[in-house]
């Protein structure tokens, strides 16, 4: 399993320890969706994802919008470099509303 | 087209732009309140700027956009017309000229000095503005300008729109699209996007590896339309990909639209798609809907959408500029319509036409005598056939070379204008008969004289508008110039009201430098004469423009190198009055051939005024001073055996006949000994050794291979005439 699950007083913290990309989604779509459903609260570390592509990214988004239709909260933490570096390409930071930190080991391209 | 071609079309279509301008601003001294001509000046700064811009003839473009803009600004009623305005905008016309023709002449880049501050110093008074308004990053900074113009103003945000759509199967497709969205930054600053997941109702649907991504994007960048859209070209298959381009980019659309050439009557496709407005696959795309939709619907009454309205559809283009293009198709369709009566011809096939013609003439008399000579009567009708279609042909060839001479009459308002205002005096320029039409070497030719005698109207003739009230002539001068035919011949009057010539003073001049004895009596018309002579002038003073004594002769030279003459008339105090008569055409005339001994001559036929027996005993032949009483006139003659110096025939009583010749207003006789009648005549230059020949203008080749000389008309009856005078003071 490339994510670990956490839970605690309804809160779940998910980190994905791989890439988000199309050879990953479907695995990664299941699970985690599957948590978003049990939980009232997530927590998704994302500070492992060592590389993300549209598939990822889909799937990012695709979680965000089911937390609004189940009133769910769903939080993105801890963002790798690729991460940012697609928030920041398709300016969808506010869209996704979490917090980011840039993590000092950053590496300028 | 070669680059040069180019240029030179260019040069060409600038100057005839120029030439309207300048029309335009002289008329709108008149009218300033008629639109259409500052319509014209606009038009001509746009569109040499337009063109400028295509060369990359930066200087021209940073000079003629500011003027465009006031212009425009004048056509908005921000500003207004006056005088100065108007004189400032003729100074720029010239100074576009002058850019117009150092782009040409050379191939440095730079510009200048002296035009340059020239253009500053025209433009600061244009706009009344500081000079370095000038800078050439005005070129550059158009862009910028165009922003903030109109409805740009409300859109802070000029910027692309794209709208990418991808399909489900582009992840499995291999495609990423975030990998385009990478790219299209190189190309650009994306502004702003939005990312949205199109498609799914259900996530428990949603397929991981299937796309759902669609991306708005606000995307500002110089790339035109092809460019951007090359950047998804590898998506195309895979994706929904709409363009549209800024607002500013509409107006630069259509801007764009606005000067493309008229030329050529275009689909509305390709108008948008020259512009740059819509790519290729856009049209092909909407090209591909129209014809489904033909096949899809059966009833054949439903009529095609048009592809204007399908590419709207599309969202490939915007409906404004669909009707722009509209228009601009429906105006190129009227002006091919125009255009498509005339067509530039170089003047060098013309000519080589015309030297066809001149060995068809030729050869059509060779035939002639060849079947006269055998007497082919058979042959007869169809000679005559012949004959009067290649009579037709010359007549026809030769009016192709014919142009009106009104252009270069219209060239003189300008100097009219400029030097009236140098001169503090008024004077207006009437022209007639500028529909009078003569051949076009000619009328180049005949530019540099005529300029010549109007400067001296100008300068001499018309006197400073207080003492022509003390003479009781209304203030303003006027120079008249006319053209009319006549016989065969073009008379070009150049008339004036002013001071006129005082024969005395001409006289008196001519005296002091020798021209003439002192005690010489000369009538009017040869004082007149000798104002074409060369050192005099009566001018106490020379001016910037003339009085310097030359040119008068030079005027005089440069007609007669023409085979024309030129006259001059004046009454003291009322004005002068110069009559130029030139031939309409240098390569073909009607001839009429005479015969004297064994020789052949040519008279031009429109010369002949008439042909009479020649018999000493009616007519009062006086041999000694060679003058005869024709019904009553003395009329000078001139016995061409004698003058070309052929021994006298012995059988010396047959038949003579007189052939009288006119030119302007002398006649003058020549006597000869056969009449052959009308011949077309193709005239051939004489040798430079026979080029100071008395009496002889060229040489004709006949049908029978035989050379015959052209007379010199005009030179025989001067010297008819001066023989006659010599012999009256005897």
């Amino acid at each position: 399993m490339t994510i670990s699950f956490q839970k605690n007083n309804d809160v779940g913290y998910l980190r994905v320890d791989d890439e988000m990309t199309i050879y990953t989604a479907a695995e990664q779509k299941a699970e985690l969706l599957g948590h978003l459903c049990d939980c009232n609260e997530i927590e998704l570390n994302l500070s492992n994802v060592t590389e993300i592509d549209s598939a990822g990214l889909q799937l990012l988004m695709v979680m965000k919008s089911e937390g609004i239709r189940l009133n769910h909260d769903v939080r993105f933490i801890h963002h790798s470099q690729p991460v940012i570096e697609i928030i920041e390409l398709l300016k969808i930071s506010t869209q996704f509303g979490d917090p980011i930190v840039i993590p000092s080991e950053w590496q300028t391209t | 087209m070669s680059m040069d071609e180019a240029k030179q079309t260019f040069a060409q279509e600038s100057e005839e732009l120029l030439h309207d301008m300048e029309d335009a601003l002289l008329s709108m001294e008149e009218s300033p309140d008629d639109k259409e001509y500052l319509n014209s000046v606009f038009r001509a700064m746009h569109t040499i700027k337009g063109a400028a811009g295509v060369f990359g003839f930066d200087h021209i473009v940073a000079f003629t956009h500011p003027v465009e803009t006031e212009m425009d600004r004048i056509r908005s009623g921000e500003s207004s017309i006056d005088a100065d305005l108007i004189a400032t905008l003729l100074d720029c016309k010239d100074h576009t000229a002058s850019l117009v023709e150092h782009v040409l002449m050379s191939d440095d880049e730079s510009l200048p000095d002296d035009l340059q501050i020239k253009g500053s110093e025209l433009l600061s008074r244009l706009t009344g503005t500081a000079p370095n308004a000038t800078d050439n990053n005005l070129v550059k900074s158009e862009g910028n300008e165009v922003e903030t113009e109109g409805e740009a103003k409300t859109l802070p945000h000029d910027n692309w729109l794209i709208s990418l759509k991808f399909k489900q199967d582009s992840l499995r497709n291999g495609l990423d699209p975030l990998s385009f969205i990478r790219y299209l930054g190189t190309l650009g600053d994306i502004i702003d996007i939005i990312t949205l997941l199109h498609d799914l109702d259900d996530i428990s649907n949603m397929d991981p590896e299937s796309c759902y991504l669609q991306f708005r994007i606000a995307f500002n960048s110089d790339a035109d339309k092809a460019a951007i859209e090359s950047v998804f070209e590898f998506a195309q298959e895979d994706c929904d990909i709409r363009i549209l381009p800024p607002h500013s980019k509409q107006r630069y659309y259509i801007d764009l639209m606005e000067e493309l050439p008229e030329a050529e009557l275009h689909r509305l496709g390709d108008i948008l798609m020259q512009i740059g407005a819509l790519t290729k696959t856009e049209l092909e795309n909407g090209l591909q809907i129209q014809s489904n939709e033909k096949t899809d619907k059966t009833d054949q009454d439903i009529e095609q959408k048009p592809i204007g309205e399908i590419l709207v559809e599309q969202q490939s283009v915007n409906k404004a500029l669909v009707d722009e293009a509209l228009k601009k198709q429906d105006k190129t369709r009227k002006k091919v319509a125009q255009e498509s009566q005339n067509i530039r011809v170089d003047s060098a096939k013309l000519g080589q036409l015309i030297n066809l013609v001149g060995e068809l003439v030729i050869s059509s008399a060779a035939m002639r005598v060849t079947v006269e000579h055998h007497g082919l009567g058979e042959v007869e009708e169809v000679v005559s056939n012949v004959e009067h279609l290649v009579e037709e042909i010359r007549d026809n060839a030769l009016q192709l070379r014919m142009v009106q001479i009104g252009d270069t009459f219209s060239r003189f308002r300008r100097v009219v204008r400029d030097v009236s205002k140098d001169l503090g005096k008024n004077i207006e320029l009437r022209i007639t008969g500028g529909d009078s039409e003569l051949d076009k070497t000619i009328v180049e030719k005949i530019n540099d004289p005529l300029t010549h005698l109007v400067r001296n109207c100008l300068d001499h003739g018309i006197e400073r508008p207080e003492v022509r009230k003390e003479q009781g002539k209304p203030a303003t001068g006027t120079v008249n110039l006319n053209a009319y035919h006549d016989s065969g011949h073009i008379v070009i009057e150049i008339k004036d009201d002013g001071a006129g010539l005082d024969p005395d003073r001409i006289q008196a001049k001519a005296e002091a430098i020798g021209l003439v004895k002192p005690d010489q009596e000369l009538s009017r018309q040869e004082i007149f004469r000798l104002a074409f002579e060369p050192g005099l002038s009566t001018k106490t003073e020379a001016s910037k423009l003339s009085g310097r004594g030359v040119g008068m002769d030079v005027v005089k030279r440069n007609i007669e190198s023409l085979r024309g003459t030129v006259e001059l008339d004046s009454e003291l105090g009322a004005g002068t009055t110069v009559t130029i008569h030139l031939p309409l055409t240098l390569a073909i005339i009607d001839g009429f051939l005479i015969g004297t001994k064994n020789e052949t001559f040519i008279v031009p036929l429109s010369m002949v005024d008439e042909c009479v027996e020649m018999e000493s005993g009616e007519w009062k032949l006086d041999s000694d001073s060679h003058y005869i009483n024709l019904r009553g006139d003395v009329l000078p003659y001139i016995n061409l055996g004698d003058f070309f110096g052929y021994t006298d025939d012995p059988s010396k009583n047959q038949r003579e006949s007189l052939v009288v010749v006119r030119f302007g207003r002398n006649k003058a006789g020549l006597v000869v000994d056969h009449l052959f009648g009308e011949q077309q005549t193709v005239i051939k230059p004489m040798g430079k050794i026979f080029q100071n020949l008395k009496g002889i203008s060229g040489a004709t080749v006949l049908g029978n291979g035989d050379i015959a000389l052209i007379l010199d008309v005009q030179g025989l009856i001067n010297l008819a005439n001066n023989q006659h005078s010599e012999l009256i003071r005897h």
